[in-house]
């Protein structure tokens, strides 16, 4: 490796690690509200943590690192952060495949730069998903190198880690699969001619459809989360447009032509699951957007590899351009992700666990029973982080359950000790009567039941 | 006619885009930058590229809705299925061709 290129990865890991590190070092908690799923399943004993989930594995590398004496939600951003840097790596990989290894490194780059703008990576549901990219991503490399063995163990491996990107990777693996093997087949004729055939039919329905004044093939969009040209109309979209001349960049490459028709394949399958709605229904798009972003981050990365090199042929200078244009979309990039955090950071707004919220579970822990039962509504998620930091037992209950209309005398009946509203999203006044209060600070109160 | 015309077109747009600048002027130059790439392309590639761009947008346009009576999910399998069967079909037919026009990619 010569010194430029040397100086050039160097600058790369450090961009690469100053965009996806920004989450740890500025997140004082997870973002979202399915974080406490995980952790209640870490919580569990092993093999208990395996049963009864989509993503088994997935909870099985958080539970590898529960004995560490850190609290587990910085943990969880912590294994978010892990996530960004091991997909980073594999969607490097996949463009050092087609471009080498400035393709690999300019790739790795727009993936770091898109963590916090469009994508919810961030958001912890996500985290599952976000691990399982690594593995769907080589997998469909594979299936395109023709390693299929190697392909399938991934795809197996995904499944375990979120089984959207093993069933992802399983129709990009099966279709790869096929056009190989429907080019080398000796019935290619009659499979051709079927083709045709079909083609015929559909066109004689569409043709009578039309006819009968029968709409089969148009109808309206429903809107969807995430609409198509918001893809392009951000910051992010420029690496949306320089995909497309990574695109012809790996049709002008050297790779084997399987090689191509599978990365083209999974280019119109992330396409294709992504605005999913304009298939005429709208099944989870942003959950698809993760594989988008992917395929974007690959094909920018030797897109611009591409144009650039057309134009300098002295790599220093070719760097220089391309660190230019990141530089470029840096600063619009750290806005989008400063305002994200101020507004998840913010006291003034209710995203995520209070510090009062935290105080009054912090005091539960320190000052009751370990056999104490403690409920609250569920309207608030935050009270779902109650038996991770309390480890007592917890219930969460509809606004509509009888509870809420107990009388003093019912309330001696009920099997909790505790009750806990959060007072930024609840009244404290909940019953006509009045309970002891056993902690109370602005954002919290702890009231103890009759017994 | 070499790579570095569209290339500099294409290179140009990118700070357009990120300027205060109608985003259709950048888009318009991306587009004549593709054009202007599609035309150096061995036709072998610029077929496949086609059926690709063509059926993915074929399918992210027409939502089949006589599909719409079924449950979403089934609606969504065979949607997606649909469109797959008919890209396979096409690369099958491309690949047909190229086989019996022999190999552009070398010429």
């Amino acid at each position: 490796m010569s010194r430029i290129s040397k100086i050039e990865i160097a600058i790369v890991v450090g961009i690469v690690l100053f965009m996806i590190l920004q989450y740890p070092l500025h997140a004082s908690f997870p973002v979202g509200g399915d974080t406490t799923r995980y952790l209640l399943r870490v919580l569990e004993s092993f093999p208990a943590i395996l049963t009864n989930s989509w993503y088994p594995a997935s909870i099985f590398l958080l539970w590898t690192t529960s004995w560490i004496p850190v609290g587990l939600e910085m943990q969880f951003i912590w294994w978010v952060t892990l996530g960004h840097i091991a997909t980073a790596a594999a969607v490097g990989f996949v463009a050092y495949r087609i471009g080498g290894l400035r393709a690999a490194a300019i790739s790795a780059l727009v993936w770091a730069l898109a963590t916090i703008d469009i994508t919810r990576h961030t958001e912890d549901a996500t985290l599952a998903q976000l691990l399982s990219l690594p593995a769907f991503i080589v997998a469909v490399e594979r299936a395109a190198s023709t390693k299929w063995k190697w392909s399938i163990v991934l795809t197996v491996v995904a499944y375990f880690l979120h089984p959207i990107s093993g069933l992802l990777a399983t129709i990009a693996i099966i279709l790869s699969f096929l056009s190989r093997a429907l080019r080398t087949l000796p019935f290619q004729k009659i499979l051709l001619s079927l083709g045709i055939a079909g083609a015929g039919v559909a066109v004689a329905i569409l043709v009578f459809s039309h006819f009968q004044s029968a709409n089969v093939l148009f109808r309206s969009f429903e809107e969807n989360s995430y609409p198509l040209t918001e893809s392009i109309y951000r910051p992010f979209g420029v690496f949306v447009l320089l995909s497309t001349f990574g695109v012809i960049a790996l049709a002008r490459s050297k790779q084997k032509t399987h090689f191509k028709i599978t990365l083209f394949i999974l280019a119109s399958l992330a396409l294709l699951t992504t605005f999913n709605d304009r298939l005429g229904v709208g099944i989870f798009p942003d959950r698809f957007l993760s594989y988008y972003i992917l395929t974007v981050s690959i094909f920018a990365g030797t897109g611009l590899l591409f144009l650039v090199s057309n134009i300098l042929k002295q790599p220093a200078l070719q760097g220089a351009v391309i660190l230019l244009l990141i530089f470029t979309v840096l600063p619009d990039q750290l806005r989008i992700a400063a305002s994200t955090f101020n507004f998840y950071e913010s006291p003034g707004k209710y995203a995520r666990l209070h510090r009062d919220e935290r105080a009054a579970i912090d005091w539960m822990k320190s000052n009751l029973s370990p056999t104490s039962y403690i409920v609250s509504s569920d309207v608030n998620r935050h009270s779902e982080w109650i038996p991770i930091f309390s480890d007592l037992k917890w219930e969460g209950i509809k606004p509509s359950d009888s509870f809420w209309k107990s009388s003093e005398d019912e309330l001696r009946e009920v099997e909790y000790t505790h009750l806990v509203l959060f007072r930024n999203r609840e009244s404290d006044n909940v019953f006509p009567f009045d309970l002891d209060v056993a902690y109370e600070n602005d954002g919290a109160v702890i009231l103890t039941l009759p017994k | 006619m070499n790579q570095k015309i569209p290339s500099y077109i294409a290179l140009i747009s990118l700070p357009l885009f990120l300027l205060p600048v109608p985003k259709a002027i950048s888009l318009g130059l991306f587009a004549v930058a593709l054009i202007l790439f599609a035309f150096q392309m061995p036709r072998r590639y610029l077929t496949l590229l086609g059926i690709f761009a063509l059926i993915t947008a074929a399918a992210l346009t027409f939502p089949l809705s006589f599909l719409s009576p079924l449950p979403p999910l089934i609606h969504f399998a065979l949607a997606l299925a649909t469109w797959s069967l008919l890209l396979l079909v096409a690369i099958l037919f491309w690949s047909k061709q190229y086989k019996r026009s022999g190999n552009e990619e070398k010429r």
